[in-house]
């Protein structure tokens, strides 16, 4: 018989995206509900 | 009696823990600091949860933001754990 | 002759002979006591020392016939310990000793011998045994060389000029991935694999910029393992699409992993880093192609991180 000669197709690749924002405003973002807290009608300051 | 008037009758004060407390013993300023420190907690724990952040960072930050902004001539509590007026 | 501020003395003799000769008496200055001294300007604000002695001493000789002399003089600082604004500086040492000789009132400098050397600089991310050689040159200064250890590798970059425009090369080594993937506080993951990256860091007009700098990691490569959990769950939960991507990231044995860094002066960073590898839990035969891309301001990353600093040191103090 003749020998085969089989070319193993290469296995598709499985591609995965992940895209990540991080967004640094916290000590701001405290700090205004902080401002809330202890604004006049709030009557907790 | 309000947190307003127990502070300026130097009944209350500010902490640097981001809560009141009574400087003066009496059944009024007691209930006063209860209330208030309870709401503050729960303010707290909310501004904590949304930026994962804890409890306690926030509330130090509060106690900071608090001494600050409290009036001179009204009582905060001092590193040492002293009432002493501003 | 003395010169008395800021609770310190500094005393000098001078003589007349055949020209005029001023020497410093060696002696030191106690810099925690100088800084609680000085008026509170903004940018000290949160600089507090607790230790440091700058150490002086320096001599001129001045021949009016001849208009020719020579200077000298070394400053010497230790211990460095303490704030400084909010980088928290542990044990920094600066030596600078230098001569000059004077020919028809031209200065001439000898000797010149600038070091720098800190054992921990936290500027949110701890850099330590920072060594650094540097000339001043009419007010420039030019680092001659730099280098420190950070997130379990290291950096370094020679001949870098501040203030004035250019580009010079950062070389990061052996930065260890699972030193970065920690600040994603993602709990249990886990990853193996050293990084380099050649930076070129440009110093235009409106401040630093980065262009396409290249990061690659050492062969074999590493692995990459982020167990399920709460944090994975709000992240997989809150966001379309990603369940998968944490699938894979359960176990991803990567062989490659290539990438690109840009930086903006307003601290903007991008990073984009591609990996070829394997999920056995996915498939066991198709390669995984993961590509991440990671968009952060690393300025207020590094400064939320010494905010970070500064509660815990303030809730230690709290709760001695």
């Amino acid at each position: 018989c003749t020998p085969r000669v089989e070319v193993a197709m290469p296995d598709k690749p499985i591609t995965v995206n992940l895209n990540v924002k991080i967004d640094h405003e916290i000590r701001v973002k405290v700090d205004k509900e902080l401002e809330q807290i202890f604004s006049d009608d709030s009557g907790l300051f | 009696l309000d947190l307003q008037g127990a502070k300026e009758k130097g009944l209350v004060g500010e902490r640097p823990d981001g809560m009141v407390g009574v400087v003066v013993q009496s059944a009024e300023a007691k209930q006063v600091v209860k209330s208030i420190n309870a709401k503050r907690l729960q303010a707290y724990k909310k501004i904590a949860s949304k930026n994962n952040m804890s409890v306690d960072q926030v509330a130090v930050l509060a106690g900071e933001k608090a001494i600050q902004k409290t009036p001179k001539g009204q009582f905060i509590l001092n590193g040492a754990g002293k009432w002493v007026k501003k | 002759w003395q010169l008395a501020s800021l609770r310190q003395v500094i005393e000098g003799s001078y003589a007349w002979q055949q020209g005029l000769s001023v020497k410093l008496i060696p002696g030191y200055l106690y810099l925690p006591d100088m800084l609680a001294a000085a008026p509170k300007y903004k940018a000290l604000a949160k600089t507090a020392l607790t230790q440091g002695k700058l150490h002086y001493q320096g001599k001129l000789f001045y021949d009016f016939q001849r208009q020719s002399g020579q200077a000298s003089g070394q400053l010497q600082l230790r211990e460095l310990t303490g704030l400084i604004n909010d980088f928290a500086i542990q044990n920094g040492q600066l030596s600078m000793v230098h001569e000059y000789k004077i020919e028809q009132n031209q200065l001439k400098t000898l000797k010149e011998k600038n070091q720098l050397a800190i054992d921990e600089l936290n500027i949110g991310v701890p850099v330590s045994v920072i060594k650094s050689d540097w000339l001043l040159r009419q007010g420039d200064i030019k680092v001659s060389q730099f280098n420190g250890f950070l997130l379990g590798g290291s950096v370094s970059l020679s001949d870098f000029e501040p203030f004035k425009l250019g580009m010079t090369k950062v070389h990061f080594a052996g930065i260890q991935l699972a030193a970065l993937m920690d600040y994603g506080q993602l709990p249990g993951a886990q990853a193996t694999g050293l990084l380099d990256a050649s930076i070129p860091l440009l110093n235009e007009t409106d401040g630093f910029h980065i262009y396409d700098g290249q990061i690659s990691a050492r062969a074999p490569g590493g692995k990459i393992t982020i167990p399920p959990s709460d944090a994975v769950q709000s992240i997989t939960s809150t966001n379309k699409g990603v369940e998968f991507v944490f699938k894979v990231l359960e176990n991803l044995s990567y062989s490659q992993l290539n990438g690109k860094l840009n930086y903006k002066p307003s601290g903007e960073t991008d990073i984009k880093v591609s990996l070829v590898g394997r999920s056995p839990q996915i498939s066991a035969t198709r390669p995984i192609e993961f590509n991440y891309s990671h968009q952060e301001n690393l300025l207020q990353l590094l400064r939320s991180l010494r905010f970070a600093n500064e509660l815990e040191r303030s809730l230690e103090e709290k709760y001695k």
